[in-house]
């Protein structure tokens, strides 16, 4: 709620780690301890230190300008997503959930093992995605001469 | 209510609340960290799902997590 109700991005921006670390005790509670993991390694430290950057990077002047929220929409929007939550949580509530199969107990292991077999592929998709990224960053970022 | 039935609703919530960020809010910053909330909601909606009707694999719910948090930072 402080994400959507604090007006400083600073206090938002504590919030979230505060939802970060909720989450991530969620994940270990649900036995999918390499997503918690994850989470406290690229949320709580990576993606946080990013988000202090830009704050810092921009002038506070421009964070200032647009201060606040649009309260025709918020007026619009709440009730909608109200009405929506309520009939989720009855469809959730009410229904039942097919069960496929057993969750592994290993998970480190098992995604570790599927990921250099079953998914190599997929997985250097995205190495050379995560290259041709970080190559266009780098150019984007050169100085013109 | 189970647990995982439990998590779902957060998993919503958290989800429907980022939602409304992205349409109220009108700093850039705080609308990126909306985008982070949604992605939240969607992760602890797999991981619940995954264990309440298993099978659904670990290593997908990895991918999807991987994809989202890097997606999220295309330059």
């Amino acid at each position: 709620m402080g994400i959507l109700f604090l007006k400083n991005p600073v206090h938002a921006l504590l919030s979230f780690v505060s939802l970060i670390l909720a989450v991530a005790g969620m994940f270990l509670h649900l036995g999918a301890e390499l997503l918690a993991g994850l989470q406290l390694i690229i949320y709580a430290v990576a993606i946080v230190v990013f988000y202090v950057f830009v704050i810092t990077t921009i002038p506070w002047e421009k964070v200032k300008k647009f201060e606040g929220f649009y309260k025709k929409e918020f007026l619009f929007g709440f009730p909608v997503l109200l009405v929506a939550f309520g009939i989720f949580a009855y469809a959730i509530l009410k229904g039942n959930f097919a069960h496929v199969g057993v969750a592994g107990q290993d998970n480190v292991k098992e995604v570790g093992k599927s990921l250099f077999t079953t998914y190599l592929f997929p997985l250097e998709v995205a190495s050379v995605i995560l290259l041709t990224a970080m190559i266009g960053a780098i150019l984007l970022g050169r100085k013109e001469e | 209510v189970s647990i995982e039935k439990a998590y779902i609703l957060i998993s919503i919530f958290l989800f429907l609340s980022g939602l409304l960020g992205v349409i109220i809010r009108k700093n850039l910053i705080t609308l990126l960290i909306s985008t982070e909330l949604m992605l939240n909601g969607v992760n602890l909606a797999l991981a619940s799902v995954d264990k309440m009707v298993g099978g659904v694999g670990r290593t997908s719910l990895c991918i999807v997590y991987i994809g989202g948090v890097l997606l999220l930072r295309w330059p």
